[in-house]
């Protein structure tokens, strides 16, 4: 394939995934002089940060204090300012043994050939089977994020929300605010799982939240109408909603090649990689979510990470100066993963750093 | 009864041109450009098809396009993700009964 | 009459990187060793002007005034639903599982562009129920 300097077919930086974790990749890549492409298969950018109204934490670096869509816009500026390109409703296939990667667009399929590869594509929702868990009416919590926040549609007026993680209690708080009303939340621990202020937030709203109770079965005519919770304890709704948790989105990863490890604390299954965000793939990053469910203000600083460390690779960046930005995220980094929270998923990333270390020892790479 | 948010403390409800689809010979408004299933979604309309061996209600579920639980018969093709497909004036709608077929 | 203290609540608990309540801060009074440590209030430079109440992500800043008149304190109290309750009209003043406490009326309602959709709800409070009182109940449509 001739390789034309500039144009469409010389691309630097491939990114997959217009998140937090992508759009940061972008900003840092292409501010560093690359050529960087950034494709998502939705039709919109932005990941899930459209879909979050309320205002995040972290520090001025993260947009602290600014609603999530509106970081998604900024991003999104700052990322076409540094002159990346951006292909929508374009779907990543696969990568060939020459290093092509095929995509989907408009029903065909087009080949690019990067040098260098970012997977930031972010995660996926876990869901519990239950009898009756097929009803219409029982979706996932992102589902009805989706739907209240961009469409302007609630899922249903009465709510049971599965889940009292981040997601169960921002999502609850989203639904009161379009004017849905949620009967509760329940959760399987016998704490809640998510921060205390956006727990604070929605039972100060009068949102009940039932602890140690298990989702038994959901009946209803045409759609859901009742939920029997453990401990006899009955609902009548027309929506339950599944926030049961995030697991890293591996599939490109794999066909890429990369290996993959297990880790708890960050959803499961996630790709090995290196203090740069390297994969086993020497040609592949990976940053956000896919590498590990954190939180959009660490999908965003691993996305710099990760752009840094391409473009240096790829000679864009004096080592000096890459190694310089590199500390300065790596820094912003390790101070997101303070604190109770964040502790356990410094842990599991030194866990999964280690481990790739180990692979590389051993020769088994 | 309308489950559209009409009013928010947080989004401008911005004003968005309405199309008009059909969903099993009836007509309903739609926002312009939204997904088929909200479309439905926004007047309480829930079933989106019947599974093949127990005729089983079945609708929205993941909401972006993986689970295929939402699809439908649109303009007369089967198996559509209605959460990813977006409302075209005069686009007809129907309850999928099974897998689908081609004709 | 005793002087009043007016004051900011910070009913932030955990240790979670965070810290718009410092940077929205004009008097300084709001100071973090690190992000992900707690903020410290430093209660003689609060001058009660809720502008971290409005800044804080999590809503976990209210503003107290312990002595509006003879009976009742204020509490100033970042609210994010519809309808924003009427000045002057009495509401529920619930406490922090949202159960009812006692009837407020609404002081002042104030919303700014600057606040990011976030309004200030100021509730006259009698002054036993001060401590109890965290939030109001929402406001049938």
């Amino acid at each position: 394939m001739v390789t034309v300097p500039g144009s469409e077919n010389d691309i630097d930086v491939l990114i997959i995934g217009a998140g937090p974790a992508g759009l940061g990749a972008a900003i840092e890549s292409a501010g560093s002089g690359a050529s960087v492409l950034v494709m998502d298969e939705n039709s919109l950018p932005g990941g899930q940060l459209f879909k979050q109204i309320h205002k995040f934490f972290g520090s001025e670096d993260h947009f602290a204090g600014v609603r999530g869509f509106e970081i998604g816009k900024i991003l999104l500026e700052q990322a076409r300012k540094a002159g990346t390109m951006i292909k929508l409703d374009s779907k990543v296939l696969g990568l060939m043994d020459d290093g092509s990667v095929p995509y989907m667009v408009d029903e065909k399929v087009k080949i690019i050939r990067p040098r260098k590869i970012i997977i930031a594509v972010g995660g996926k929702e876990n869901t519990i089977p239950f009898p009756g868990w097929t009803l219409p009416g029982i979706m996932t919590a992102g589902a009805a994020q989706t739907m209240t926040n961009i469409h302007r549609t609630l899922p249903g007026k009465k709510i049971l929300m599965v889940g009292s993680g981040n997601v169960g209690l921002i999502v609850s708080y989203h639904l009161i605010q379009a004017g849905a009303v949620v009967v509760g939340i329940i959760d399987i621990a016998n704490e809640i799982s998510g921060y205390r202020v956006h727990a604070d937030k929605i039972q100060r709203a009068g949102v009940p939240v039932y602890l140690n109770r298990k989702i038994l079965s959901a009946t209803g005519s045409g759609r859901v109408d009742t939920v029997n919770i453990s401990g006899d304890l009955e609902f009548k709704v027309d929506s339950v909603l599944l926030a049961v948790g995030l697991s890293p989105l591996t599939d490109l990863a794999r066909l890429f090649g990369c290996r993959i490890c297990y880790s708890k604390a960050l959803g499961g299954f996630m790709p090995l990689h290196d203090e740069n965000l390297l994969t086993t793939n020497k040609n592949v990053y990976v940053c956000g979510d896919v590498a590990g469910i954190e939180e959009a203000n660490t999908a965003l600083d691993e996305g710099r990470l990760a752009g840094i460390s391409a473009v240096m690779n790829l000679g864009y960046l004096d080592p000096a100066e890459g190694t310089r930005r590199k500390q300065e995220v790596i820094k912003r980094l390790r101070e997101l993963r303070r604190g109770m929270y964040g502790e356990k998923r410094e842990l599991a990333k030194k866990r999964v750093v280690s481990e790739y270390k180990k692979m590389f020892l051993n020769n088994e790479a | 009864m309308t489950n559209r948010v009409l009013n928010h403390p947080i989004l401008k409800i911005k004003k968005k041109n309405l199309v008009t689809i059909k969903f099993d010979g009836k007509p309903y408004s739609a926002r312009e450009g939204e997904p088929i299933a909200s479309a439905l979604m926004s007047h309480g309309i829930l079933i989106h098809r019947r599974t093949h061996k127990t005729g089983e209600n079945r609708g929205v579920f993941c909401g972006i396009g993986q689970c295929n639980d939402c699809v439908m018969i649109v303009d007369g093709i089967p198996n559509v993700r209605t959460c990813v497909t977006a409302v075209k004036d005069g686009m007809s709608i129907e309850t999928q009964n099974g897998y689908g077929t081609w004709i | 009459m005793k002087e009043e203290l007016r004051t900011a609540v910070l009913e932030c608990w955990e240790e979670i990187p965070c810290n718009p309540c410092v940077t929205a801060c004009p008097a300084g009074a709001i100071t973090m060793r690190s992000l992900s440590d707690l903020p410290v209030l430093e209660k003689n430079l609060c001058t009660g002007c809720g502008l971290c109440a409005v800044a804080c992500p999590g809503l976990a800043i209210i503003i107290l005034a312990d002595n509006h008149d003879k009976l009742n304190g204020t509490l100033t109290i970042p609210y994010e639903f519809l309808p924003l309750p009427e000045k002057g009209s009495i509401v529920t003043g619930t406490d922090r599982r949202g159960v009812s406490i006692c009837s407020v009326e609404v002081l002042q309602v104030l919303c700014a562009t600057t606040f990011r959709e976030t309004c200030l709800v100021k509730v006259l409070v009698p002054k036993e129920y001060l401590n109890d009182v965290r939030g109001i109940k929402r406001i049938q449509p």
